[in-house]
Parts: structure tokens; C-alpha cells; sequence
């Protein structure tokens, strides 16, 4: 769902030769992306704002995302999609935002003191757990209060280099949604 | 410290200074990918324990991870590898999800 991981994991030559091996592959994806491609079926899925939920930030700040248009053509929003696929192997799904937004209260406690009213205010400090601006000003949040450490011990550096992924500022992840805008390539040619 | 003199090649008293320097002011501790790519949670994990042991979590400084999608944190509460969304991944926490 939303991910290209033949053009986004490393060792591509391994991941297409393991996705093309699969029984069955599907897509969930608003775009024809490289993986799609070679998907058995793929499911046109609706852009952000062609669909509504609920976002959190790192701020632990949790925002709804109104609906402004219908998604084009046969496609659907991911928990539309997710209910009907849920239904052809006998599981009951609710497919309605707000009502999921309810459950994932009762499900995750960390957002059991927002509201729905809040959320959709963007004017509100709708923070989890408790609306704080800043978390653990006296204690933290443990039986005794105190800070718990998980030390690692940092093994020797072997000679050689780790590779890692770069985000260019006129690119994102694979492509997909930026090599679509007019211009594309013209300020940043280089693929990392 | 001999041993982070030695894997880091950044010399004692400069590793100590620093110590001291980030445990007297409000510092913000930042990552992204480039720490999670090359060292991963451990990686992760020992900074926190740097910010924690440097007093910089609460009211001065502070945890800043630069989150690469819009709703990677949403997504985060929900589902993890290794915790249920209601706490630790033990027959309880299960009982209380499936009655939900």
C-alpha cells in the first residue's frame, strides 16, 4: 500500500527477483508505480485529499484532513478498500473515518483524551496524551518517575562504508509524485 | 572512555568538554535517516540515553526527529513490530485488543 519498494529498498535487483517470485502480488497505489507494474492486480487508491482521517505529527499533535474532492475514476480511499477486501474473506470492517477514529482511541490509549470536535478545530492544542505542550517537565512517565536507560554497547567499526539514502530538495522518495511535475530534473539531476 | 577515544578518534578531553558543554544548556537532540540508516535503534537508543543522561528532556532541549512522511508518527502509535498499540505485546493487552 503507498510504498515502490523496487525502487526504494536497497539491492534492487534482489527485491524484484523476490516480488516476482510471490504467488500473488497486489498493489494498493494512487500511481502506476514501478511495482505496481509488475503487480498481479493493482487497486487505484484516492490521494490525501480525496479522503479524511485523522494525522499525527511528532509534535504529538493530532489534525483531521477534510475530504475537497471525489477520487477520479474507480479509485477508492485505502479503508474503503481495505473493508471490501475484508468482506471477500468473511471479516466485518468499518470503513467510516470518524467511527475508526473512535476505535482507534479505545485501541491505543494515547489518543483516548482527544476528541473528534478538537481535532477537526485546527485552532486547538490537540495534543495526546493529556493536550501538554511539553512532556516530562517533573517526572517521566514510569512507576517510580525516574528515566529508564537502554544502553548498547557500540561495537568497532569494520572498514568500509554504509550506504544511506539522501532527499534531495526537488525530489522525494522514488520519484513517483515529483517526476510528475513540469520542470522535473531541471535544478537536481543527480539520483542518489 | 578509552574505547570512544579510540572507535571515534575524537580525543578525550574534547569528548568530556562536550559532555560538560550539552549538560549546561537546553540542547535539542535531531536525527533522521542518516543515524536510523547506519546505526538503527541501537543507534537511536544511545542518543536518547545522551540527552536523558545530559538532563535535556523535559523542560530544557529536547528530542527532534525529522519524520520523512506526513502521518509516520499516526502510523507509529498504531502499529509496531515489537508493542501492541495498548502497551507491552502480552496475553493481556491481547485479551483487552480482541474485546475491542
Amino acid at each position: 500500500m503507498g510504498y515502490n519498494p523496487l525502487i526504494s529498498m536497497p539491492n534492487r535487483e534482489k527485491v524484484e527477483r523476490k516480488l516476482r517470485s510471490l504467488d500473488l502480488l497486489v498493489v494498493i497505489d494512487p500511481f502506476m508505480t514501478e511495482t505496481a507494474k509488475i503487480a498481479d492486480y493493482v487497486l487505484p487508491a484516492a490521494l490525501w485529499v480525496e479522503k479524511e482521517g485523522s494525522v499525527a505529527n511528532l509534535d504529538r499533535l493530532v489534525k483531521w484532513r477534510f475530504k475537497a474532492i471525489d477520487p477520479p475514476g474507480e479509485a477508492k480511499p485505502d479503508y474503503e478498500i481495505l473493508k471490501e477486501l475484508a468482506e471477500g474473506f468473511g471479516y466485518s470492517f468499518n470503513s467510516d473515518p470518524k467511527e475508526v477514529f473512535e476505535e482507534m482511541k479505545k485501541v491505543s490509549p494515547t489518543y483516548s483524551n482527544l476528541s473528534l470536535d478538537e481535532i477537526m478545530d485546527y485552532s486547538s492544542n490537540s495534543r495526546y496524551p493529556n493536550h501538554e505542550v511539553s512532556l516530562y517537565e517533573e517526572k517521566f512517565n514510569t512507576e517510580d518517575g525516574k528515566a529508564r536507560f537502554i544502553f548498547r554497547e557500540q561495537h568497532e567499526v569494520k572498514n568500509g562504508m554504509i550506504l544511506i539514502t539522501v532527499r534531495n530538495v526537488t525530489r522525494y522518495n522514488t520519484d513517483v509524485v515529483t517526476g510528475r511535475i513540469p520542470g522535473f530534473g531541471v535544478y537536481s539531476t543527480h539520483i542518489y | 572512555m578509552d574505547y570512544a577515544e579510540k572507535i571515534t578518534e575524537i580525543l578525550k578531553e574534547d569528548i568530556e568538554n562536550f559532555a560538560k558543554l550539552i549538560s549546561q544548556k537546553g540542547v535539542i537532540f535531531a536525527w533522521g535517516l542518516g543515524l536510523t540508516q547506519s546505526s538503527g535503534v541501537d543507534g537511536v537508543r544511545s542518543y536518547i540515553d545522551l540527552a536523558l543522561l545530559t538532563g535535556n528532556i523535559g523542560k530544557y532541549g529536547g528530542l527532534l526527529v525529522f519524520r520523512g512522511q506526513t502521518n509516520v508518527q499516526g502510523a507509529g502509535d498504531i502499529v509496531k513490530p515489537n508493542v501492541f498499540p495498548n502497551g507491552a505485546m502480552n496475553e493481556e493487552n491481547a485479551q483487552k485488543l480482541l474485546k475491542i
